[in-house]
């Protein structure tokens, strides 16, 4: 009955994948957020304030978390935005709870007191809280997220979180404005003792505007970052052959539901395949054009991957090459450079890390 | 045996995430850090488990669904339910008066 939870998991994610379950869903809470961060792939935060009334309410949340439930989902995401900016954020957590379904919450904790810690270690179906990160010091995080003080706040957070008893994982976005500090981002990760993660991707907005590329780390600077402080993170071994697919689970075990309801095939992937307000669910996941194209993608339809040598180290996905290149099955620029670079720097051997590294470069949902 | 150390009923523990995967049940515990994969007559028994049951209504419903004679049911129910339950994976409904 038992086995290694990765094992045991992974397996479950492939057969999910192969039986197209949505084992893994987003859901979007809002995309209202008290940050205005300089790369955030929601909106451009300069400008107002998205409306709340076109979000789903709380019935209707609940309802697709039943949609969801019956079309086998088991991991869900409270993603936004700032979810916790919901005021009924843990009436959904506690309907989550009630259908047995397991939430990571997705939050920039700049709302977690003491008793919302403590209020959160009481659901037993919390998986735990990621927390993401621009920087080891306030200086460097404030600055990105154009919130004084908010590098204070999230870090607080987290040891409320920790003391409350409630599992933390770190997400260091590694961006232009701050890749000079990424070994010290790397190095506070570790000596923070929670599970962390680290990431370069940037993609343009899902408003369309692409003003958040300006946050992408330099091509020029990719070779550094890979070969110094990211270099620990990256597999041991490069897979030999090459990868087999060039899609990932996206529309396979992986779906995503916006605030105002729209059906994507993943969060970072904004093309609508439906809305739950028209549509049930399982109808929009088993019918949608949308979803069955990417899942009948093959690798000869990426005429700009398919060969490509670096493809065993390649971290594409459909989504940024959507975003970034303008189709899910083009080459994009930024992402060759970032495997040139990861391809120079798992030639050589990596420095020793100092401390158990937890992390993957794989964003599991 | 189980129910002759601590008679009474048994269900999933609330809130505990679980989803059913083909013929299997997939059970996580995100505060043990832990998941577990049910399969065969212990999928019957966890769907069982929903509501509150003594060993002996189990065994009686594995006895006639699974044709197997209701003491083997019965020993095979309580060494399952000792086993997730020393996972954590269930409570005890408290004793009627």
């Amino acid at each position: 009955m038992r086995a290694e939870p990765g094992a045991l998991l992974d397996r479950i994610q492939r057969e999910a994948a192969i039986r197209l379950v949505p084992l893994n869903a987003a859901l979007e809470l809002t995309v209202r957020c008290d940050l205005a961060c300089a790369h955030c792939y929601n909106r451009d935060r300069a400008g107002p304030p998205p409306d709340p009334m076109g979000e789903l309410t709380t019935e209707e949340w609940h309802r697709v978390m039943g949609e969801l439930r019956d079309l086998g989902s088991l991991f869900l995401g409270f993603t936004g935005g700032e979810p916790m900016l919901r005021p009924d954020f843990f009436a959904l957590l506690g309907h989550a709870r009630d259908l047995a379904l397991s939430v990571r919450v997705l939050s920039n904790g700049m709302r977690i007191d003491a008793a919302v810690a403590e209020r959160l270690a009481r659901y037993p179906n919390l998986d735990g809280v990621s927390v993401s990160l621009y920087g080891a010091s306030p200086f460097v995080h404030d600055r990105i997220t154009g919130v004084v003080g908010s590098f204070e706040r999230t870090m607080a957070a987290t040891g409320r979180l920790k003391a409350a008893g409630v599992s933390v994982r770190l997400k260091f976005g590694i961006l232009r404005s701050n890749v000079s500090d990424a070994a010290a981002m790397l190095a506070f990760g570790r000596a923070s003792g929670f599970k962390f993660q680290a990431d370069p991707c940037v993609t343009s907005r899902h408003d369309g505007d692409r003003s958040s590329l300006a946050e992408r780390v330099p091509p020029d600077a990719l070779e550094a970052l890979y070969a110094g402080p990211l270099r620990a993170l990256l597999p041991p071994v490069p897979s030999p052959g090459g990868r087999e697919e060039l899609m990932c689970n996206t529309a396979r075990n992986i779906v995503a539901i916006s605030s105002c309801g729209e059906v994507h095939p993943c969060i970072a992937f904004p093309v609508p395949a439906g809305n739950v307000r028209d549509q049930p669910l399982a109808e929009i996941w088993r019918n949608s054009p949308v979803l069955l194209r990417l899942r009948s993608l093959a690798r000869k339809d990426f005429p700009a991957c398919a060969s490509c040598s670096l493809l065993d180290v390649c971290r594409r996905t459909p989504c940024e090459a959507f975003l970034n290149a303008g189709a899910d099955t083009a080459a994009d620029a930024w992402m060759c450079a970032e495997a040139e670079a990861i391809r120079k720097a798992t030639t050589v051997a990596p420095p020793p890390s100092p401390l158990p590294v937890h992390r993957t470069l794989d964003l599991r949902p | 045996m189980l129910e002759s150390k601590a008679p009474g009923r048994f269900s999933r523990r609330a809130g505990l995430p679980f989803q059913r995967m083909g013929d299997e049940i997939l059970v996580v515990d995100p505060k043990a850090r832990k998941a577990h994969v049910l399969k065969g007559a212990a999928v019957r028994i966890w769907d069982l488990l929903e509501k509150p049951l003594a060993p002996s209504d189990i065994a009686r419903a594995l006895s006639v669904e699974f044709d197997v004679d209701e003491v083997r049911a019965r020993r095979d129910a309580e060494k399952f339910l000792a086993e997730i339950e020393a996972l954590g994976l269930l409570e005890r409904a408290p004793t009627e008066a």
